[in-house]
């Protein structure tokens, strides 16, 4: 059995061991999902990941979408055929589908919705952090906030029949540590039956011009207040033991919260609230409020929960101490760990400070991720360097070629957000006068390139976008972009776009690369030089990879000038007792090292076909 | 579900060395022993060729995902670099580690940038850490012999599952490997199980 084939086979009421991910996939099958769309983006990759394997036998409609915006599009269409919905995405991808979720509400749904979108606390595989449960607030979304996969999967299996009662689109906030553990999973039964389809007419409903837009907030407010009602009579806000000393969690802190509970042995000389779902009913704000004579709250990301009890405090007229992370007691940024919640309740107790573990730490090299041995991208970067020289501005994007940055690529001057380096690009050589050049991969391009790169068409920006097209997501995992199938070319759609010069060439044959450069350098306005390499590892996954001569140095002829390991930063070749050598089980033989050895010390240890 | 008692392990490695496999088989081990578990992983950008951990918490009735600082009592080290940089967070006062002894340097290494760290280097560290014991073995001769490198991981895991005080018997993590290996691979997997712990 395949790793997490158990979301599909699992019988009813055994015990499984799931990824949160898989446990979320889980939850969405026993509520009978019908449809699921997403982009991919860590930590919520594998719910796309699983879905894209199991739909045909889960009798699931599956797709990975362009874009975000895309996904919750499509899966709120589906829901108005009257299917239960599943999208999934991470937090920064909530934001670029921010146009379509804001107005969701107001027409509500037909078949349960639920947006998954998985936060980043400490931003681990992210460029900010930042808290979705805000959105419950701000844009009317009921979100739910598990702390363990358990929670994931019945939180993901309620909401969908939550979201038909309510009419509301739910989100599920699971974070880094939801997504990413596994742990033990209680299933439940797969559904007999699942939705009727079809969509019935009702103009007055669906389409939110203004005339209908003022009963649409009305009723919103209506079904709201049935959110929170339904709320309070779930089990997601739990409260145990007893005392004066009152604690309310939220998300995985409150697994910290509950070990550090039971290891102090205070189970029943602590109140503590579990909060497992936004808005926090009133009712149970209030009745915890009256119990205790203090509170302190645990939470991950802005004191979200923590402004809420003391608003409820204030309302109920209780006058009692509310600590988090606004009185100190808490940072206010990044994940907690379980000493940092442990160290906080010890001090909010007065129990003293545990044993301090000193941590005595030596001087280790860094091993942050770097770009593969014969990763194209490599090739792109230094020979685009080579050309356009190192004074040229570089904005790069969201994959894989992020890893660009740093000084011996040196390739990422600028990086914002998916599709954002042909924008960046087009800023600052209007501003500057001087030609800029974007990188960007095929998967993001179209997620959101396209009307960047139309953008800069208009204003005739001097700008080459080096589309790094490798015909896969990789960075995420290898899934599928619109490269990957045979529907797209991207000369073709950037020609369509209106850009005259099109360049594009296989990054590995080198005079031909380099020629295109120098082409797009000595352009004017937009040029687009596509650089098409298929990526290295997803060849070797699918066995398409075509067997390439691994590489070796001539200790004769090498004068340790070092050039093939200060260019190019490829982790097959390293430096062992002052000579250069390869390595030929990671050398993918894509001749790089040897181009830019001046001795011509760098051989194929076999005879090479001229074109990878 | 367990009346065992808790135990923490923490996975060393270098992304791709099959870390995720590892804690994979374990967690089903203790499934199939009726130990719960729950495995905090690392993913995405973290795995191209960088650093990656797996905490693994056994026989917890609930638990946090992450182990506490310099309480975990086994580390088993895939690569001994990541197995130091681990160690120096978690390791409990006399915690054991098992060290695959290839050492695999991070790129700013290789290219002579950063200082190289040599085996005796990282065990004399381990030891002012407070290691209580250090179990070696080169799981990549191990694996060769048992028919490939890539199965180095099974090596270590086969050299876990005879440590006195890891809580999963050799017979669970066996089948485990049988329910989670691909059918191609599974001979090649239990030979190197079997041969890294000594049988």
């Amino acid at each position: 059995m395949k790793a997490g084939d158990e979301v599909l086979q699992g019988r009813a009421g055994t015990t499984a061991c799931l990824l949160g991910n898989l446990a979320i996939v889980r939850g969405a099958l026993e509520a009978g999902v019908q449809f699921v769309s997403g982009y991919p983006g860590t930590p919520a990759s594998e719910i796309g990941d699983t879905f894209a394997r199991i739909a045909s036998e889960a009798d699931v409609l599956f797709e990975y979408s362009v874009n975000e915006k895309i996904a919750v599009e499509i899966a709120f269409a589906a829901s108005q055929a009257g299917a239960r919905s599943l999208c999934s995405m991470k937090h920064v991808g909530l934001s670029y589908a921010g146009d379509p979720i804001s107005t969701i509400p107001y027409v509500g749904v037909g078949g349960g919705m639920v947006i998954v979108s998985a936060g980043d606390p400490s931003a681990i595989t992210s460029p900010n952090e930042q808290d979705q449960r805000h959105y419950s607030s701000f844009l009317f979304y009921p979100v739910f906030d598990p702390a363990t996969p358990e929670d994931a999967k019945n939180m993901t299996r309620y909401a969908f029949d939550f979201s038909e009662r309510t009419r509301l689109p739910v989100l599920l906030r699971p974070t880094t540590r939801v997504c990413h553990t596994s742990g033990m999973v209680r299933l439940g039964q797969l559904p007999q039956a699942k939705n009727a389809l079809g969509f019935e007419k009702d103009p007055n409903a669906y389409v939110p011009i203004p005339a209908n837009v003022q009963r649409m907030r009305r009723e919103l407010s209506a079904r709201w207040d049935l959110a929170e009602q339904l709320l309070g009579e779930s089990d997601f806000f739990s409260h145990t033991g007893d005392g004066k000393h009152g604690i309310v969690a939220g998300g995985v802190p409150y697994a910290y919260l509950d070990q550090v509970i039971r290891e102090l042995g205070l189970e029943s000389d602590v109140s503590v609230l579990k909060v497992g779902a936004y808005p926090i009913p009133e009712s149970v704000l209030s009745e915890f409020l009256a119990s205790v004579e203090s509170v302190l709250v645990v939470e991950e990301l802005t004191p979200f929960i923590e402004d809420t009890v003391t608003l409820s405090a204030y309302r109920n007229r209780v006058q009692i101490p509310i600590l988090g992370k606004r009185t100190g007691h808490f940072p206010e940024a990044f994940e907690y760990s379980p000493e940092l919640v442990e160290d906080a309740v010890r001090n909010y107790l007065q129990l003293g400070a545990r044993a301090k573990r000193t941590l005595d730490v030596p001087e280790l090299p860094p091993r942050p991720p770097v770009l593969c041995a014969g990763c194209s991208h490599r090739t792109s970067f230094y020979l685009t360097r080579k050309v356009f020289g190192k004074k040229t501005v570089y904005c790069n994007d969201i994959g894989c070629y992020t890893l660009g940055y740093g000084e011996v690529l040196d390739s990422c001057d600028t990086v914002l957000c998916m599709g954002s380096s042909i924008t960046q690009a087009s800023g600052i050589a209007r501003m500057t006068g001087e030609r800029a050049v974007a990188y960007i991969g095929d998967s993001t391009f179209f997620h959101s390139g396209l009307p960047a790169l139309v953008n800069a068409v208009q204003a005739d920006d001097a700008v080459t976008v080096v589309i790094l097209n490798n015909y896969v997501t990789g960075m995420t995992g290898f899934q599928p972009s619109p490269t990957t199938t045979p529907h797209f070319n991207i000369e073709d759609a950037v020609k369509g776009l209106g850009v005259h010069t099109v360049l594009s060439a296989n990054p590995f044959e080198e005079d031909l690369a380099l020629d295109v450069l120098k082409q797009a350098r000595g352009g004017t306005g937009v040029n687009v030089v596509v650089f098409n390499a298929p990526c290295v590892v997803n060849e070797t996954k699918l066995g398409t990879r075509m067997d390439r001569p691994a590489y070796e140095v001539d200790q004769v002829l090498c004068n340790e000038c070092s050039l093939c390991v200060r260019l190019i930063g490829c982790p097959a070749i390293f430096i062992e007792d002052g000579r250069y050598v390869i390595d030929q089980e990671l050398c993918d033989g894509c001749d790089l090292c040897a181009s830019v050895c001046n001795r011509g010390a760098i051989h194929a240890l076999a005879p090479v076909s001229p074109v990878k | 579900m367990s009346a065992h008692e808790p135990f923490d392990l923490i996975i060393a490695g270098v992304g791709g060395q099959g870390s995720l496999f590892a804690s994979r088989v374990i967690a089903q081990a203790a499934l199939l022993e009726g130990i719960s578990v729950r495995v905090a992983e690392t993913y995405g950008v973290a795995q191209r060729g960088g650093a990656v951990f797996s905490q693994i918490r056994l026989g917890y009735d609930v638990c946090g995902p992450l182990i506490p600082k310099k309480t975990c009592p086994l580390i088993l080290g895939l690569e001994p670099i990541e197995t130091l940089r681990r160690a120096t967070m978690y390791l409990a006062p006399g915690g054991e580690v098992v060290l695959n002894t290839n050492i695999n340097a991070p790129l700013e290494t290789k290219m002579g940038r950063q200082p190289s760290l040599d085996l005796p280097t990282i065990r004399t560290e381990l030891e002012r850490l407070g290691a209580g014991s250090i179990e070696e073995v080169d799981a990549l001769a191990v694996a060769l012999e048992a028919g490939g490198a890539a199965t180095a991981n099974v090596v270590m895991l086969g050299v876990l599952s005879s440590v006195d005080t890891f809580p999963l018997s050799y017979d669970a993590v066996v089948k485990s490997i049988e329910k989670t290996a691909k059918a191609a691979s599974l001979p090649n997997n239990l030979l190197s199980l079997a041969r890294g712990a000594g049988r």
